[in-house]
């Protein structure tokens, strides 16, 4: 077998290399999109988007309202961002309010997409928080000794 | 009749563009769930400080300490910082270090370790500025010839102190002994103080202390020896403890987060063993400051 020159080592290298920054390059359809990849001209708003928790692994059980406005008509579907399958569609979608029964135990991200070009619309994230009191102490007030 | 279709392609179109609300849900249990942490402070309690932080701020201004000593002159202040940090039992704050054996809401007692004032009078002609310029001081009572040099150490006590919350008043109570074998006196001190905050960015504090010293105390600061005296006949010795009676003033105007206006006032009523000493010319000793205060 011949063997490979130092040249045909570069070159390889060289094509190997080009093609993974091409491949990463490429978009993943479950990679999370950036802020400005969100259309801004419609809106996915979660009311209310927080629950708070005393404990991790504490589960929120409660009913949300879901608000989806757009300055025009598309069709839509609602996704958790955890699943592949939709939590809700419908067509020619201007606005629409929907109700949500939750029982989680973690924060959810929900996404608004355009069915027709799987474009993310609008996002919006119910936030499990943690409550954690601040510790504090009484404070002596001790001065520097003459003051 | 065409009215009525009309009527009915409105009512459409409106059902179109706002649909009805559908129920959802949404089951989601995770084994390693993602939580945010919250944090929740309550802002109204100025007089605490959050345990594992520190709390360090300087001012700048103009004040002064008053030397009780003859002939010594008094220490002006241009920058005064302080140092403050809480764990979950040891405390510091300024001079002064605790150790707390008990806490809650309304009542704590502390191990306490601090600077005994005294010493700290005696050493003021050290920190003060014609000390530093290497020139000595003006006379306070030029007809007195100047004393020989005050030769004093600076003292640490080590005691307990019990606090008591009140009816919006705290009141302290502690003994403290000398732990650096100086004079192996003690002191005892009982303090009531109060908080008042009168306007949102506005806090008062007022206190008044009694502070019992006894006699090894006062005879290693006050008393005299044979070079501070004329001759031996009036060589000073206090021949019993005594008490020094204080009232503090402490004031707060915040401006922001970081900067404020600060207010400090301390009157000092000094015992009659302390006035009767040869080297002590005044009956009460005023410290003040006026600054800006920075806390980082």
């Amino acid at each position: 077998m011949k063997k490979m020159g130092i040249t045909s080592h570069l070159l390889t290298l060289y094509i190997l290399l080009g093609m993974c920054a091409v491949y990463a390059h490429q978009d993943n359809p479950w990679k999370i999109q950036p802020e400005n990849d969100v259309s801004k001209d419609a809106k996915l708003v979660i009311t209310p988007s927080i629950c708070v928790i005393k404990e991790v692994g504490e589960i929120c059980q409660q009913k949300l309202t879901i608000l989806f406005s757009s300055n025009q008509r598309r069709d839509i579907c609602i996704y958790s961002s955890r699943d592949r399958e939709p939590l809700w569609c419908d067509g020619k979608v201007k606005e629409v309010s929907l109700e949500v029964s939750v029982k989680v135990n973690s924060s959810i991200k929900l996404l608004a997409r355009d069915s027709d070009t799987n474009t993310i619309l609008a996002s919006s994230t119910f936030s499990l928080n943690l409550f954690q009191p601040v510790k504090k102490r009484p404070k002596r007030h001790y001065g520097i000794g003459i003051l | 009749m065409k009215h009525l279709s009309l009527t009915f392609t409105l009512l459409l179109s409106a059902w179109v563009s706002f649909a009805e609300p559908a129920e959802i849900s949404i089951e989601a249990i995770d084994k390693n769930p993602s939580v945010s942490e919250e944090s929740h402070t309550d802002d109204t309690k100025t007089a605490e400080q959050e345990v594992g932080e520190w709390n360090l701020s300087i001012s700048m201004g103009y004040g002064k300490v008053e030397s009780i000593i003859n002939n010594v002159d008094d220490y002006e202040l241009y920058l005064l910082p302080s140092i403050s940090y809480y764990g979950e039992k040891f405390f510091l704050e300024n001079t002064t270090m605790g150790y707390s054996l008990y806490e809650d809401e309304t009542f704590y007692l502390d191990l306490v370790g601090r600077l005994n004032e005294d010493g700290i009078y005696v050493k003021l002609d050290d920190f003060g500025v014609f000390s530093a310029l290497g020139v000595q001081p003006p006379l306070r009572n030029p007809r007195l010839p100047p004393p020989s040099e005050v030769e004093r150490d600076i003292s640490y006590l080590g005691g307990l102190a019990a606090n008591y919350q009140l009816s919006g008043f705290n009141l302290r109570a502690g003994y403290y002994h000398d732990v650096t074998d100086v004079h192996n006196g003690y002191e005892v001190d009982f303090t009531v103080s109060r908080n008042f905050t009168l306007a949102e960015n506005w806090s008062l504090n007022l206190s008044a202390s009694a502070n019992h010293k006894s006699k090894k105390l006062l005879n290693y600061y006050y008393g005299t020896t044979i070079g501070e005296s004329v001759n031996d006949f009036f060589r000073y010795q206090p021949n019993s403890s005594g008490t020094n009676y204080s009232l503090f003033i402490s004031s707060e105007y915040a401006l922001n987060n970081n900067w404020a206006w600060q207010l400090l006032f301390k009157r000092t009523l000094l015992s009659e063993q302390i006035r009767d000493s040869n080297i002590i010319d005044t009956d009460h000793t005023d410290t003040y400051f006026l600054g800006m205060k920075y806390t980082f």
